[in-house]
């Protein structure tokens, strides 16, 4: 039996909360923010409500984007980010799991992306296991899309605690104390914050 | 196919929140990612990553697509 038409999937403020979390992180670890990014998060509503880290990051990071030139943004990105040999950080799972790029851990993480009906695009150069490529997949799973239903947590739980929550922390602390870091070290607080809460979240369910 | 059979079987098809769920839930939330605070946050977060034209990542689901297979096996599991 198959279902008649396509159902829209509901999923809990929280969890709706988490995927633009993840979406936001995605964008910003794609590339540099332009104005218009930044004009969103700068006019986003700021985190008061509960005094807390996250809370605080975000409103650092709110703050920053108020006052970030979306050229300077591009220029930080790519200085932090790009380059054969000359990036400060290297976004992708394989260099901090292995060491090397293209190592087991990517091969492993095709597969599993395979298993979960997720595929990168053809036109994106993107490595599946740069850490926005990550965050999107989490929104994907967390989300859903079109008439794909969002994945149990278990499913969530599995896919975050394998690649993502090894090296992300390491990854995120390297950009802040990388010298050159200006907005994207507010970037990666935030992420670390908000990453962290939902590794705890995931642990729970 | 028999993978993501066997994945699927392990878990409850069913996205809907789970009883064990509520924990979890309540924790992001008193932790300000939910409701109480990210839920104001929320709705310019979601507007600003959907503005982006990303220029690594397809806008439309920014990267990734589903495999047809899994979408049809996705369709035959929900009765």
């Amino acid at each position: 039996m198959q279902a008649p038409i396509a159902v829209v999937q509901r999923i809990a403020p929280e969890d709706q909360a988490r995927s633009e979390f993840y979406a936001l992180l995605a964008r910003l670890f794609a590339d540099g923010p332009d104005a218009a990014l930044l004009a969103a998060i700068a006019g986003a509503q700021r985190m008061d409500a509960v005094p807390s880290a996250i809370g605080e990051a975000w409103n650092r990071l709110v703050d920053a984007s108020s006052v970030m030139d979306p050229e300077a943004a591009a220029q930080e990105y790519t200085d932090l980010f790009i380059g054969v040999g000359k990036s400060e950080v290297n976004l992708h799972a394989s260099f901090w799991l292995s060491g090397f790029m293209m190592e087991r851990p990517l091969a492993g993480l095709r597969s599993a992306l395979a298993e979960l009906g997720i595929a990168r695009r053809d036109e994106v150069a993107m490595l599946e296991d740069h850490l926005s490529a990550l965050c999107e997949t989490m929104r994907l799973l967390i989300a859903g899309h079109g008439d794909r239903s969002p994945a149990p947590i278990a499913t969530q739980r599995a896919f975050f605690e394998r690649y993502i929550a090894p090296w992300v922390f390491e990854c995120c602390a390297a950009i802040g104390e990388c010298p050159i870091a200006n907005y994207y070290a507010h970037v990666a607080e935030f992420a670390q914050e908000f990453v962290a809460i939902d590794r705890d979240a995931l642990a729970m369910a | 196919m028999t993978d993501a059979s066997r994945h699927d079987s392990s878990a409850d098809p069913s996205p809907r929140p789970q009883q064990p769920d509520v924990r979890r839930r309540r924790f992001l939330m008193a932790c300000g990612v939910g409701a109480a605070g990210a839920a104001a946050a929320a709705p310019a977060v979601s507007g600003s990553a959907a503005i982006v034209a990303p220029t690594a990542i397809a806008p439309e689901s920014k990267g990734y697509r589903e495999s047809d297979h899994v979408r049809r096996y996705y369709a035959t599991t929900r009765l």
